[in-house]
């Protein structure tokens, strides 16, 4: 934008960051010409697509809840307490955002698996709980995936607040669960906000440890990824119709985003 | 009645030796910085432990690693203004003081009416509405003193109180500050690097 800049930017860059651009940009644009704008409505309130969407809503916002309870305590470890192998706890925190989606599943049934899984038989034998091919094991995979995510925003977060704030409330009085709850989550805020979007994005667009743990059951186990699938093959206007939808949302989630980290510097 | 500390903490590269005894006079701290005055605050304070040695309060130990003994800040009923100023960023002057009082255990029907009170007392009634970025270093410092002495604690810290007040208002806020602490029944300590401060707020000296 101002001129020094702009004469310091080789030609060649802009030229890539063109072709980078339009990379990224043409797809969008070719799905957004596959929609059927007038039949959307239509189509996105046809029982199976509105269990598939009913389903990834409930399941991802029960997987960024547990992601939270689980995170949190995660994240505030690996920011404030120092000991050996803590960079081995947040390479083993962080694997799974690195891992194939389906190698996690894979993963999964290892362990919560009702046959041969370490957990999950035990589950199974004593509590008469499956997982998989389970709504519950939709939560599971999503949560695996997700969790990452939102640790990273908050260790992140934690990192940057100044202990002077904890301090004085402690000065002050506030023992650790009113500091914890009304100082350090209060101070935490916008990373809270940015790392439960992230992570339910993530947990919403679930799809290859969903697929390998929970399965593809219509109604039960099929969300909205697994959906769009399926569909591709057999209504290819309702997977651009469910597609777009789910473009939408997570597009929303960038600008709510975008906005919360503004919120944050002012 | 008495507060005593004798021990060593331990600041990075070196060691702080403290030796002290104080009763309900104020006690002045002097020292050129960084020697470990703020330090001197903070292990009493509750917020930086002792590497070795014992801190008492009226007979009762609140720090001794041999012992492994340590009550946490939020026990000690400390009333504490720190150097660089830490009121809560999301809340406005008057509820910084309310949180104080709240949290120091005053009654929950008489924090807004002792808050508003400590506040015209500090001459910060002005401003209490304001949120902490937007004041001044000195409107910021009034509220930090207003913060530290609401809601009757037992132990007063004021960490070079006056840095930020004009020249103007000095006189009079030093009067103030020489009131509040003189009404606290507990102990008070004032760091500071003007020998004029320490003078008219304090009945003894500690050189660091």
């Amino acid at each position: 934008m101002e001129r020094i800049v702009t004469s310091r930017t080789p030609r060649f860059v802009f030229f890539g960051a063109w072709i980078g651009l339009a990379f990224v940009a043409l797809p969008l644009f070719g799905l957004l010409r596959k929609v059927a704008w007038s039949s959307l409505l239509t189509q996105l309130s046809d029982g199976p697509i509105r269990d598939a969407l009913w389903l990834s809503v409930t399941t991802s916002v029960a997987a960024t809840a547990i992601a939270l309870v689980l995170g949190l305590p995660l994240a505030w470890i690996l920011a404030r307490v120092e000991f050996r192998g803590r960079r081995l706890l947040r390479a083993l925190v962080m694997l799974p955002m690195v891992l194939p989606p389906v190698v996690g599943g894979v993963a999964l049934l290892g362990a919560y698996g009702r046959s041969q899984g370490l957990l999950g038989s035990l589950l199974f034998d004593n509590f008469g709980v499956q997982l998989t091919f389970s709504k519950l094991g939709v939560v599971v995979a999503e949560t695996f995936v997700a969790l990452p995510f939102l640790v990273m925003a908050l260790e992140g977060g934690l990192r940057g607040i100044d202990p002077k704030f904890e301090e004085s409330a402690a000065t002050m009085g506030a023992g650790d669960v009113a500091r914890f709850f009304s100082v350090t989550l209060r101070l935490l805020r916008p990373s809270l906000f940015a790392g439960l979007a992230v992570a339910w994005a993530r947990a919403l667009g679930e799809f290859g440890a969903t697929i390998t743990f929970a399965g593809n059951i219509q109604g039960r186990t099929q969300t909205a990824p697994l959906a769009v699938y399926l569909l591709l093959e057999t209504d290819p206007q309702a997977a651009y119709a469910l597609s777009f939808l789910l473009l939408a949302i997570c597009v929303v989630v960038l600008v709510a985003l975008r906005d919360k980290w503004i919120g944050n510097r002012a | 009645m008495t507060l005593s500390l004798i021990g060593r903490v331990s600041l990075g590269t070196f060691e702080l030796a403290c030796n002290l005894e104080i009763d309900s006079g104020v006690l002045g701290v002097e020292g050129v910085n960084g020697i470990g005055k703020t330090t001197l605050l903070r292990v009493i304070a509750g917020l930086t432990p002792l590497r070795d040695g014992t801190l008492k309060v009226d007979g009762v130990v609140y720090d001794d690693p041999s012992s492994g003994i340590f009550v946490p800040a939020h026990k000690r009923q400390v009333g504490m203004v720190f150097q660089d100023h830490s009121l809560l960023p999301y809340l406005s002057v008057f509820d910084n003081i309310v949180f104080a009082h709240r949290h120091r255990g005053g009654a929950r029907g008489a924090a807004r009416g002792d808050a508003t009170q400590i506040l015209q007392i500090f001459g910060a009634q002005d401003f209490s509405a304001l949120m902490p970025d937007s004041l001044s270093g000195g409107q910021a410092q009034r509220a930090c003193l207003a913060r530290a002495f609401v809601g009757n604690p037992k132990i007063v810290l004021l960490d070079e109180p006056l840095s930020a007040i004009d020249q103007g208002s000095r006189s009079e806020l030093r009067r103030i500050i020489r009131e509040s602490l003189a009404a606290v029944d507990g102990y008070k300590i004032v760091v500071s690097h003007d020998k004029q401060d320490i003078a008219e707020l304090c009945v003894s000296n500690y050189f660091v």
